[in-house]
């Protein structure tokens, strides 16, 4: 197994800031480090002529009850709450001081929640192309800040609020696996001459209750989820083949049956994390393709 | 426990009448079943308790290796190799 023997010192990060809610603020030199690695998933995107979007901040809860998502992930949910309009429930609010002396904030009555903060980055897609024919496969890419709590919160390891750039296929089956496969490889290929020591892992998703969760044990019995383990403990990206469920849960087909879809996903602060471990902080000690 | 015969009858029929789009004539026992989602999250435990049931013996679930559901055949093959 390829392990790195560096460790990384975040307090002499110049430009790194950690936030205890669980975010990263970035600026100078790793900002810097950051963005060069969007370039290169972006231009990993551009291989297969993946069409750019930018997608909102948060996404319909009526949308995600198709997937099941709040019996299968209710611990991770963050919601975008807001009081309810009504001037006396506004006048109340107001009248006393809105923030405790603990940093909470005194809410009054607030507004039905129909939607959550965004979890994962390709939902958006699937929410797009709902009730679609597609006439030819679908490349797609986007880099959404996800919205996961947790128990615990890690620098640039585990975080509140992410990024996530993720790269997307709707297609048939064989377009899929031939979507997969070409990234698992070109993944590989970079790692390999990147000298950054990774390894693929089958994984599932974080279910919650997995053992009571039949869907936990489909992915596990499938082996649909494959994770790059960065010094065989961080997950820094997956490649998810989904087959037609996405396809027939928002009802989008091609050839007359629902579309198969699979998404690479790169959790950025984490690669940033893989990156700065193994090669510090410095622009010229990075990979050459990530030196522009 | 009961003839390997009866037993991939006894599968193959209960996917038939429990899982999606497959007939006594179009699945065999090479289908794909989770790839092509004959059997969904719906039905996995209750193929699961079919094959305890047919085997006489307890699936530690936490335990099972991707591909094990793969098709009949690999059923056959892990839960009653001793047969084959």
């Amino acid at each position: 197994m390829p392990t790195s023997r560096k460790i990384l010192d975040l307090s002499k990060l110049e430009g790194y800031r950690w936030l205890p809610t669980g975010q990263s603020a970035l600026a100078g030199p790793t900002l810097e480090r950051f963005q060069s690695l969007e370039r290169l998933f972006l231009g990993w995107a551009a291989t297969v002529k993946a069409q750019e979007h930018r997608v909102p901040s948060v996404i319909s809860a009526e949308q995600l009850k198709k997937v099941d998502y709040f019996r299968s992930f209710p611990h991770l949910m963050t919601l975008p709450a807001t009081l309810a309009p009504d001037g006396e429930n506004l006048r109340r609010f107001t009248a006393s001081e809105p923030v405790d002396a603990q940093g909470r904030l005194r809410e009054t009555a607030f507004a039905p929640v129909r939607d959550v903060l965004t979890p994962a980055a390709c939902y958006h897609f699937y929410v797009l192309f709902q009730d679609a024919v597609l006439d030819r496969p679908q490349l797609l890419t986007t880099c959404a800040t996800c919205f996961r709590w947790e128990r615990q919160f890690v620098p640039l390891q585990r975080q509140w609020s992410f990024s996530m750039r993720e790269i997307v296929v709707l297609g048939t089956p064989d377009e899929v696996e031939t979507f997969a496969g070409r990234f698992r490889e070109r993944i590989q290929r970079w790692c390999e001459s990147a000298k950054l020591p990774v390894e693929w892992k089958t994984a599932t998703d974080p279910f919650f209750n997995p053992k009571k969760n039949p869907k936990a044990l489909m992915q596990q019995l499938e082996s649909v989820k494959t994770e790059l383990v960065f010094d065989g403990k961080l997950a820094i990206g997956s490649i998810n083949r989904h087959g037609d469920y996405f396809g027939e849960a928002f009802n989008i087909r091609r050839k007359k049956e629902p579309v198969h879809s699979a998404c690479v996903a790169f959790g950025v602060e984490r690669w940033l994390f893989a990156l700065l471990t193994q090669f510090g902080v410095r622009r010229t000690d990075w990979p050459l393709s990530l030196r522009r | 426990m009961k003839p390997e015969a009866e037993i991939r009858r006894a599968l193959r029929e209960w996917v038939v009448s429990h899982g999606r789009g497959v007939t006594e004539k179009t699945l065999s026992d090479e289908t794909p079943l989770l790839e092509r989602r004959v059997i969904t999250s719906l039905q996995i435990m209750d193929l699961i308790l079919l094959v305890e049931e047919l085997s006489g013996k307890r699936i530690d679930v936490q335990q099972l290796k991707p591909g094990v559901f793969h098709n009949i055949n690999a059923i056959m093959l892990r839960f009653f190799g001793e047969m084959n």
